[in-house]
C-alpha cells in the first residue's frame, strides 16, 4: 500500500508548525512509507496526496479544551461538508469529494491526527515549551500508529 | 491517546465572530466584526538579512505567498536602489499574473458560483464547489483543475517552488527563460484567455441576465459610496504588478495618485479597542468612524476598487468586459459590493491577455535578468495588487541590510473597516424590531465573502474552513440568538 504521512502548517507560526516538526522526526524512525511537509490548504492538498492508497496528515488543531500535545484521531466523516466562506477555498471533505469526482486518484484510506496546540497566532520558530515537552510522545504515539494500522 | 470526535465548528477557538448589539426598540446599533488576527510577526524579521524577506514573507500565508514574495522583491529592489532588466521585470508580472489568475478563478468557483450558480435558495449542503460542479456539469469542472493546473506550472516553472517561489532577487530573478518554456507558457495563456471568455459569458448567462441577481447586486443592503484605491500603469490602466497608486473618490474622481515610496503620506491607521485588526484610512480625508461617503476616509481595495480607481483595461477582450459591467450597473464608479465578483472575473480575463501578450515578447527570452544591487540600503518599499488587493511592505536596515523596522499594510486591512461597514449594513437591513430572520447568517457571509477576506493563516486543513459565530445581544448586552457555521 502506497502511503503518504503528510505534515501541515506554517513553521514560523510556534506550534503551528507542529505538523511538520513531527513528519521531520518521523521520517528518522518510520520506514516503508513517503513524507512530506507543506503549508498550504483546500484544494492544494488534492495535487499533495494524489496517486496515494493512504494519507496520514498530522496537522495542529486548536479546540481550546485540551491540554498542549493532546492527539486527536479524526476521520474525514468528522468534517461537515459546509459551504465555504474564506481564502481555504473549501474543507477538507469537500475537497477530497472534489477528487474523487474530478478524476484524482484520492488515498481510499484517509488517517487524520489533530494536535493540540497552545499559541498558533504568534510567529517564531520554536514550540511553546509545554507542545515542545510533548513532542518525543506525540512522535512515538503516530510513529505506532503508522506502523501497526 | 484520546480517541474522541470532535465538532469542529462548534469547539475551536480562533473563530470568526460577528456580535450584533440591538437598542431598546430591537433595531441593530451597532455590529462588530472579528477575525483571528497573527502577532509578532514584525518583530520576528528584525534582526534578519532584508534579503531573506521574499523567502519568509510567503510563508505569512499559505493563500497568497506569491503576492508576499512579490511585493517583498520589490521592496528588496528600492531598498538597495537597483532596477531590474526588462526581461526580469516580465518574467515576474508573467508568473503574478498566473498566480492572479488561478487564485481569482478559485475563489469564483469555489466561493462567487456557490451562490450566484447553484442558487441563492438552495439547501446549505448545495452551496459549495460540489453544487456548482453538479450545476455546471463535470466537463467544466475538469477546465477549472486544468487552469489551476496550467497556471501553477507556469509559477514552479518561473518561481521555482509553486507554494513559496523563490526566484525574486534584488534587481532581478534567479534564471532566465529559455524559448522552450516560452512556448510552454504561451500555450497555457492561450487555453487561459479562452477559458477566461467562457467563464465570462457563464458569469453573463447565469448572473447578468437574471434579474433577481441584478436587483440583488444593486441593493442598498449591499451598497456603500466609498474611496477606492488600485494600481494603474502609465495610462490609468489595471495593473497588477508595477504602477502608481491611484485613489479616486465616490464620485469616480482621482483623489491621490502617489508612488509606492510615499504610501504614508496618504494612508494611516485606526485602532479599535475590539479588535487587533489596525483600519486603513485616507489620513487627508480623516478616520470619521465606520461610516461611509465623501467625508469619511474609509476607502476600498481589491478587484472592484481596482476597475474603479483605474480608466480601463489594459486589453481589448477586458477592456469589453469592463465597459459591460459599468453599462449595466449604471455607470463609474460602482458602489456595488458584490459586483466585487464581477470585478474579479474580469481580472481573470485581464490576468489571461496579458498573460498572452508577455508571453509573446521576444525580450522575455533575453539572458539579461539581473542587475547586482551596489548601493548601502536604508528604507525600501514594494507594493503590488493582490488577488484582495493592495499589498506594502516597507523595510528599514542597517547599512548591512539587517532589518530594524518592518511594517506590512495587507490587503484586508485596507479593506477591514469596509468590511465592518458591510457586515452592519445587512445587519440592519435584516434585523427588524429584534426579529432576526434565519437568512441573516448567509446574506451577511455574502456581504463580506465578496471582499474574500484574507483571515489569519490558511496552511491548515484542520478545521477546513474558518467556522463563524454570529451572537445577537439585546440592549441589556445579553446574547439573544447565536448562529454557527
Amino acid at each position: 500500500m502506497k502511503t503518504l504521512v503528510l505534515g501541515l502548517g506554517n513553521p514560523i507560526l510556534g506550534d503551528d508548525g507542529i505538523g511538520i516538526r513531527v513528519v521531520q522526526e518521523l521520517r528518522k524512525r518510520v520506514n516503508g512509507v513517503e513524507f512530506k511537509e507543506c503549508s498550504l490548504a483546500g484544494v492544494g492538498v488534492l495535487d499533495e496526496i494524489d496517486g496515494y492508497d493512504r494519507v496520514v496528515i498530522i496537522d495542529a488543531i486548536k479546540t481550546g479544551t485540551g491540554d498542549p500535545g493532546m492527539i486527536y484521531k479524526l476521520k474525514l466523516e468528522d468534517f461537515d461538508k459546509t459551504c465555504p466562506m474564506g481564502s481555504h477555498g473549501c474543507g477538507l471533505a469537500t475537497v477530497i469529494e472534489l477528487g474523487r469526482r474530478m478524476g484524482y486518484k484520492v488515498p481510499k484510506v484517509i488517517d487524520i491526527y489533530a494536535i493540540e496546540v497552545k499559541n498558533n497566532e504568534e510567529f517564531g520558530e520554536d514550540l511553546t515549551p509545554e507542545l515542545a515537552k510533548q513532542l518525543d510522545n506525540i512522535v512515538e504515539t503516530i510513529a505506532k500508529e503508522i506502523s501497526c494500522s | 491517546m484520546r480517541r474522541v470526535t470532535i465538532d469542529p465548528i462548534t469547539r475551536l477557538e480562533g473563530h470568526g465572530k460577528i456580535e450584533i448589539f440591538l437598542d431598546d426598540r430591537g433595531e441593530v446599533e451597532r455590529a462588530f466584526f472579528q477575525i483571528p488576527e497573527l502577532r509578532g510577526f514584525e518583530k520576528f524579521c528584525e534582526g534578519r538579512p532584508a534579503e531573506e524577506m521574499p523567502r519568509i514573507t510567503p510563508r505569512i500565508c499559505g493563500v497568497c505567498p506569491t503576492a508576499h514574495h512579490m511585493a517583498s522583491t520589490k521592496a528588496l529592489d528600492d531598498l538597495y536602489k537597483v532596477e531590474p532588466p526588462e526581461a526580469a521585470k516580465k518574467i515576474r508580472e508573467l508568473m503574478y499574473c498566473a498566480f492572479q489568475a488561478e487564485d481569482h478563478l478559485l475563489h469564483f468557483f469555489f466561493l462567487g458560483a456557490p451562490e450566484f450558480i447553484v442558487g441563492l435558495d438552495a439547501p446549505k449542503g448545495e452551496r459549495n464547489i460540489l453544487g456548482v460542479i453538479g450545476k455546471v456539469g463535470l466537463e467544466i469542472g475538469g477546465k477549472v483543475i486544468e487552469a489551476r493546473k496550467r497556471c501553477r506550472e507556469i509559477i514552479t516553472l518561473i518561481g521555482g517552488k509553486v507554494v513559496h517561489p523563490v526566484c525574486g532577487l534584488p534587481g532581478g530573478v534567479s534564471k532566465p527563460l529559455t524559448e522552450e518554456e516560452r512556448a510552454k507558457i504561451k500555450e497555457s495563456a492561450d487555453f487561459m484567455v479562452e477559458f477566461a471568455k467562457f467563464v465570462m459569458e457563464l458569469f453573463n448567462k447565469q448572473v447578468v441576465q437574471n434579474t433577481e441577481y441584478v436587483e440583488l447586486i444593486r441593493s442598498d443592503m449591499y451598497t456603500h459610496r466609498t474611496y477606492y484605491m488600485g494600481l494603474v500603469d502609465k495610462d490609468n490602466k489595471v495593473n497588477f504588478y508595477d504602477g502608481d497608486i491611484r485613489v479616486v473618490d465616490p464620485d469616480g474622481n482621482e483623489f491621490a495618485k502617489f508612488s509606492a515610496g510615499e504610501y504614508l503620506k496618504y494612508i494611516a491607521e485606526h485602532v479599535e479597542p475590539w479588535t487587533y485588526v489596525r483600519f486603513a484610512y485616507l489620513k487627508e480625508v480623516g478616520w470619521k468612524g465606520f461610516v461611509d461617503g465623501k467625508d469619511s476616509g474609509i476607502f476600498r481595495v481589491a478587484p472592484l476598487a481596482r476597475l474603479n480607481a483605474a480608466d480601463g483595461m489594459a486589453t481589448p477582450m477586458a477592456q469589453e468586459y469592463y465597459e459591460q459591467m459599468y453599462d449595466v450597473l449604471g455607470g463609474k464608479p460602482v458602489h456595488h459590493t458584490l459586483a466585487f465578483h464581477w470585478a474579479r472575473l474580469i481580472e481573470v480575463v485581464y490576468a489571461a491577455e496579458r498573460m498572452k501578450q508577455l508571453a509573446e515578447d521576444p525580450v522575455l527570452t533575453d539572458t539579461n535578468v539581473r542587475n547586482i544591487p551596489e548601493a548601502t540600503p536604508e528604507e525600501g518599499v514594494g507594493v503590488v495588487e493582490a488577488p484582495r488587493g493592495t499589498l506594502f511592505h516597507h523595510y528599514k536596515t542597517d547599512e548591512n541590510g539587517i532589518l530594524r523596522e518592518v511594517n506590512l499594510i495587507v490587503a484586508t486591512q485596507n479593506n477591514a473597516a469596509a468590511i465592518c461597514m458591510s457586515v452592519e449594513k445587512a445587519a440592519k437591513s435584516l434585523i427588524k424590531g429584534g426579529e432576526v430572520s434565519d437568512k441573516l447568517l448567509n446574506m451577511i457571509e455574502m456581504a463580506f465573502r465578496a471582499y474574500d477576506p484574507c483571515h489569519a493563516c490558511a496552511t491548515h486543513t484542520l478545521p477546513g474552513e474558518m467556522p463563524l459565530e454570529v451572537i445577537v445581544y439585546n440592549s441589556k448586552h445579553e446574547p439573544i440568538k447565536v448562529l454557527r457555521r
